[in-house]
């Protein structure tokens, strides 16, 4: 039904830059309302049957709901951090620390500075619509939403999930106030936003890994550790989702990409080169550190029910190839880092899905290990989140303009 | 006073009794069970084999992870030292089972009575509200007995064997005191540091 007023809505305008050529949707937009639909009627159903529709259990309490959104709510951190440090080491301020010697040249064949800032509305708004997907993730899984209201009337400031609530909840104020000040072109402002935004997405992610690093009843999520690898993951997946945005959208609405956006692109790739091989390093770390724990959790990842997802997902599709791709420089194309992005971010995906319910399946008292299989609904509503995702971006485009905006960058200043 | 439990594993039938009797009691819906037996084993090789049947419910641990990682307080330590879980502002983040290393928080799925019981209101115990859908559902030692001075969860009514006992861990002449003591009555996973406060004489 959604699907049928959004493309009238797209039929009355011409020249639609975020959702096709001419007057007609494009088949990326038709796809993503598809999946919107999907998880729509998934969330209705749920709504109306209860949580008597999931798959949790009372050893799996936590179902995938809980790996999107921390997969959705990561990405939206990255993607912040990612742009921040574009807005403030792009500002003038900022311009003796870094990126000072990297310049690019113009389309007009003039050499100057490259503005990592460039692709800031584009990185703003695809991390609030993100943050918000996340969140429409993790509302189904709450057993009564309404009375979330008790985080502000009764907070318990021991818990980690009260200081998540709190970080997110500020993150998305300051993300919504960075995103009017772009739109306004008050770079004061843009950069005393981002500064706070890029503050507030490292505690958020520290909460998110508190989140889990601090329940000692499940092993494979206890410990320091967590946090730190949520930051690593989130300037990975974030780094990806931008590059993927990015590229896809000009090859989408066939407009050409301004060089300096070509070359932010270009630089993006080179430091995901980095980033992977710290959380490569991370990764190596922990599996080297199961061969040795050898508990029931840890072989299951490595040798049980879970390897498959493990090995060909997490570290192959999603780390390994991705860094031979972008490592190499004649595959570091715009094309290679969309391959290496896409695999990036399904890697991602089952790196969530095995860690929040990987993470559970440990039970006490010699217990086997618990079982876990999403539902169908549970798996049209993780779908619907893409495609809400998708459908977002896509509305957003068109009335914000991003490769419009971007065009223009240069020429404004 | 600290309240406490001791289960004696060597008096212990499993014959569930304990379970249907909390279900009965505290009004709970279908596909919760507060206290239940899990079999542990069977460990060895035949003839030298051993197997152990353990009813295992809410510890109610003095250093309890599910109050700290509560984000809205719904569950809370009473000063007689049960843990309690208030469900007029449980959200169902189900935070607090992933946080508790026994499994003794059980998820309430369904409505709290289907039309059956509703003609049958004899069925329902008047003294227990009725679980609301959605939240967490936990042992409290039949909270609502304890505040009327009976000092007898229903699981300990129903035990054919007396097997359990619940009495006071701060007065040393107490039973708990003298099973802990007497026939070394110790608490699961103690290594987790959450100091239960229910312990079992298990000599295998």
């Amino acid at each position: 039904m959604t699907t049928n007023t959004q493309l009238k809505t797209t039929t009355t305008v011409k020249s639609t830059p975020g959702l096709g050529i001419g007057g007609t949707p494009s088949l990326w937009f038709i796809l993503f309302a598809i999946m919107a639909a999907v998880g729509i009627y998934a969330a209705g159903t749920i709504l109306v049957q209860g949580h008597s529709a999931l798959a949790s259990t009372n050893a799996v309490p936590w179902n995938i709901f809980v790996s999107a959104y921390l997969f959705f709510v990561v990405i939206a951190s990255g993607i912040c951090i990612v742009s921040s440090l574009g807005h403030l080491l792009g500002l003038e301020q900022f311009e003796t620390i870094a990126w000072r010697a990297i310049t690019h040249t113009t389309d007009s064949g003039r050499r100057e500075r490259l503005r990592p800032e460039v692709i800031g509305l584009r990185a703003v708004t695809l991390s609030i619509i993100i943050l918000l997907v996340g969140m429409a993730g993790i509302l189904l899984d709450i057993g009564r939403p309404l009375m979330m209201i008790n985080m502000l009337l009764s907070p318990n400031l021991t818990s980690p999930m009260f200081w998540m609530g709190a970080a997110y909840s500020i993150y998305v104020l300051f993300l919504i106030l960075e995103f009017f000040a772009i739109r306004r072109g008050d770079h004061k402002a843009v950069l005393r936003w981002a500064t706070l935004s890029l503050i507030t997405a490292f505690f958020a992610l520290g909460t998110l890994g508190a989140l889990f690093g601090m329940l000692y009843s499940k092993p494979m999520w206890f410990g320091a550790f967590t946090p730190i690898y949520m930051v690593a993951t989130a300037i990975v997946s974030g780094l990806a989702v931008l590059s993927l945005f990015i590229i896809m959208s000009y090859q989408a609405t066939g407009s050409k990409m301004p060089s300096s956006v070509a070359h932010v692109v270009s630089e993006l790739g080179k430091v995901q080169i980095f980033a992977l091989l710290g959380l490569i390093f991370m990764v190596f770390w922990r599996i080297i550190s199961y061969f040795y724990g050898s508990n029931p959790d840890q072989l299951m990842m490595i040798s049980g029910d879970y390897a498959f997802s493990f090995w060909t997902f997490e570290v192959i599709a999603g780390l390994v190839i991705p860094l031979v791709i972008l490592a190499n420089k004649s595959t570091r194309t715009q094309t290679g880092i969309i391959v290496a992005s896409a695999l990036i971010v399904i890697g991602m995906f089952a790196a969530r899905t095995n860690f929040v319910i990987g993470g559970q399946l440990i039970r006490p008292f010699e217990q086997p290990i618990a079982i876990y299989t999403p539902t169908t609904l549970e798996n049209m509503y993780v779908i619907g989140l893409f495609g809400f995702a998708g459908v977002l971006y896509m509305l957003a485009n068109k009335y914000l303009n991003f490769e419009k905006y971007e065009q223009g960058y240069n020429h404004e200043r | 006073m600290r309240l406490a439990m001791v289960i004696d594993l060597d008096k212990c039938t499993a014959c569930q009794a304990c379970t249907i009797a909390c279900c009965v009691e505290n009004n709970l819906p279908k596909g919760i069970e507060r206290t239940r037996v899990y079999p542990v084993g069977p460990r060895g090789k035949y003839p030298n084999i051993s197997m152990q049947l353990i009813p295992i419910g809410c510890m109610q641990c003095d250093n309890p992870p599910c109050v700290k990682v509560c984000p809205v307080k719904a569950t809370y330590k009473r000063e007689d030292g049960i843990v309690v879980q208030d469900n007029k502002k449980c959200m169902g983040c189900k935070y607090c089972m992933t946080a508790c290393p026994y499994e003794a928080r059980s998820f309430n799925k369904y409505k709290p009575f289907t039309a059956e019981y509703d003609k049958l209101p004899e069925f329902i115990n008047p003294d227990v509200d009725l679980r609301p859908r959605n939240t967490i559902d936990k042992c409290n030692f039949c909270q609502h007995r304890i505040d009327k001075g009976i000092y007898e969860p229903a699981c300990i009514r129903a035990c054919a064997s007396n097997a359990r006992y619940l009495g006071d861990l701060n007065d040393p002449n107490s039973e708990v005191n003298k099973l802990i003591t007497g026939k070394h009555a110790r608490p699961l996973l103690p290594e987790k540091n959450t100091k239960p406060k229910v312990f079992y004489v298990w000599d295998k």
